[in-house]
């Protein structure tokens, strides 16, 4: 950040350099075109707002935290592979879309609240969201990684798995018997809930691959809302605009990770 | 002299508002050069080195981080390699699969030295097992789900579409045949830090007993007093009483930006001490893993396979 700061000062600088004799001369020159070029760039490297298409299968994402501001934590966060996404009974885009959608936010994207995950300092790696059920090299890539964070993102359903159903409701689990798993799952609800269509649940995860196995012991496994409502998936979609909708509150992971761990 | 005279005929009324700006580009570009440099300068100088940095797995400093990601991307790769002859013993043309991310990798690669020669495959090594997988009989998809993992291929392809494990079989599920072999041949640079968990979480919980952040609490609250008229002690008030009232969003940013830096600094100061001590109490377990580890950069740095693998995956990393 600091030597963006720096940078962006310097690009200033150069910018009024170069802009001199055109002000003097009033013709605008060659050297009017490089300015406003310089001004341009800086101007992009200083945004901290780049939203991204990630509405397509997607590979790993991996987002750090800026010289010299890593907090010592890495974070990861799974994304659905379900083998069946697109047929569960989806108003919108596929569950494995949703999950990675969001993740990519909380990872990366300052929605202009408080601040993507890294933003805060972590250094995130977001699973990619194949349709091939390999949950295995997820956690597998997580603890290989050293991971002290562990959060998986889906879209829920109910039995029947049709759109349009009026289940819709916010669930966060957990692992039973581990603190750092539950106190994590607490402040996600805390933070997601207001933000979320419907109530709140929420219960453990004990059978699931990806609650038991991975290393890092603060875990949890959410499912943000029910993609079988329709009036659940116009919010996440935000009329389908991309950077509106439901992941303008995706920097309330960031938060609930910073409150839990105390803002390290 | 390509710049023109700066009192030249053209300097009529309407130059002065464009020399205003250009004053004012300067301006702007001087105080964010000092900004900047004020900023890295407190960082620098108030940086005192983290206890733990020098035990691989404990880094907690960019630096610390790169040898362990360095350390733990090889191990991957040895992993890999493990099971590719392994399975490649049970009959299988397995392709290495290094499960790594492939940013953190790209960045070991950057660490070593290493360029990218840009003869990346077509398709990954995930991809191009799965397609093994998808080409089996069912007599030989069950050899080789019993080869890779120890278990049948009806439970894996049930954990595939459920995300389940079987019932009774939480704690070792698909831990078993050339991964399990493979997992217990080469060790993890985490290991350490995970059979501690307990005391790293304890350790962690107590930073924010010390006195240090007692103070920095203070100190914090003042700020947030001062800048927003907001009460409260930590930053973890400040969000709360956003999500409860998101009108407090404004007051809360201006919090974030002038009281954050104060919390940022106290916390440091807080936690050196926290795991000085950590590193006391463990002294015995964390000096094995300097012994475990001592010249392992020079090992790293010597595998010509590790290096190649790096170089052909390049940029683009292990996944697609």
């Amino acid at each position: 950040m600091e030597f963006l700061i720096i940078g962006s000062g310097v690009g200033f600088i150069a910018a009024a350099i170069v802009l001199r004799p055109v002000v003097a001369s009033g013709r605008p020159t060659s050297q009017t075109i490089a300015a406003i070029a310089v001004a341009g760039a800086v101007a992009l490297l200083s945004s901290s707002v780049a939203y991204a298409t990630h509405t397509e299968v997607t590979s790993v994402f991996h987002a750090d935290a800026a010289d010299g501001t890593w907090n010592g934590y890495r974070v990861f966060l799974s994304s659905p592979r379900h083998t069946n996404s697109g047929d569960k009974g989806e108003c919108g885009w596929d569950e494995n879309i949703n999950g990675r959608h969001w993740n990519y936010y909380a990872a990366s994207v300052n929605t202009g609240s408080f601040g993507a995950l890294d933003d805060r300092g972590y250094d995130v790696v977001v699973s990619p969201n194949a349709e091939d059920g390999n949950y295995t090299a997820s956690i597998n890539y997580a603890d290989s990684w050293g991971a002290d964070v562990y959060v998986v993102t889906h879209t829920n359903a109910p039995g029947t798995g049709v759109c349009d159903s009026p289940a819709s409701y916010l669930l966060v689990m957990h692992r039973t018997g581990v603190s750092d798993s539950v106190g994590l799952k607490d402040e996600l609800l805390y933070f997601l809930d207001p933000a979320t269509p419907g109530g709140q649940n929420n219960w453990n995860c004990d059978g699931l691959g990806e609650c038991l196995y991975p290393d890092a012991t603060h875990r949890a496994y959410v499912e943000l809302f029910f993609h079988t409502n329709q009036s659940a998936v116009n919010w996440f979609q935000g009329n389908g605009s991309e950077g509106s909708g439901g992941v303008q509150e995706s920097w309330r992971y960031g938060a609930a990770v910073d409150v839990h761990l105390d803002y390290p | 002299m390509r710049f023109p005279a700066v009192n030249g005929p053209r300097l009529g009324r309407s130059a002065v508002k464009p020399r205003i700006w250009m004053t004012a580009l300067i301006a702007v570009g001087a105080m964010l050069i000092i900004v900047g440099s004020v900023r890295l300068a407190s960082q620098v100088a108030g940086a005192e080195p983290y206890p733990l940095d020098k035990y691989p797995g404990f880094g907690r400093s960019a630096a610390a981080g790169l040898r362990d990601d360095t350390i733990a991307a090889w191990e991957s790769f040895r992993r890999a390699q493990a099971v590719t002859a392994c399975m490649e013993r049970a009959g299988f043309a397995y392709a290495l699969d290094v499960t790594y991310p492939s940013g953190p990798l790209a960045t070991v690669a950057k660490g070593l030295g290493v360029q990218a020669t840009g003869s990346v495959p077509a398709t990954s090594a995930e991809q191009q097992n799965a397609a093994l997988e998808s080409s089996l009989t069912p007599e030989a998809l069950e050899r080789f789900h019993r080869a890779l993992y120890g278990e049948s291929a009806a439970d894996i392809a049930a954990m595939r579409e459920t995300e389940r494990v079987p019932d009774g079989r939480a704690e070792d599920f698909a831990h078993g045949g050339c991964t399990g072999e493979a997992d217990a041949a080469v060790p993890s640079i985490w290991t350490l830090k995970r059979e501690l968990n307990g005391e790293v979480e304890a350790a962690r919980r107590s930073i924010a007993a010390t006195p240090e952040m007692e103070t920095t609490a203070t100190a914090f609250a003042a700020c947030a007093k001062r800048v927003a008229g907001m009460d409260v002690q930590r930053p973890a008030d400040v969000e709360r009483l956003v999500v409860s009232d998101p009108a407090l969003s404004d007051s809360a940013r201006m919090v974030g930006n002038d009281c954050m830096p104060i919390w940022d600094a106290g916390r440091r100061t807080a936690e050196v001490a926290v795991w000085r001590g950590f590193e006391q109490r463990n002294a015995a377990h964390l000096q094995g893993a300097l012994e475990r580890y001592r010249d392992i950069m020079k090992t790293i740095a010597a595998d010509d396979a590790f290096k190649g693998y790096l170089e052909a995956i390049g940029s683009a990393g292990n996944d697609h």
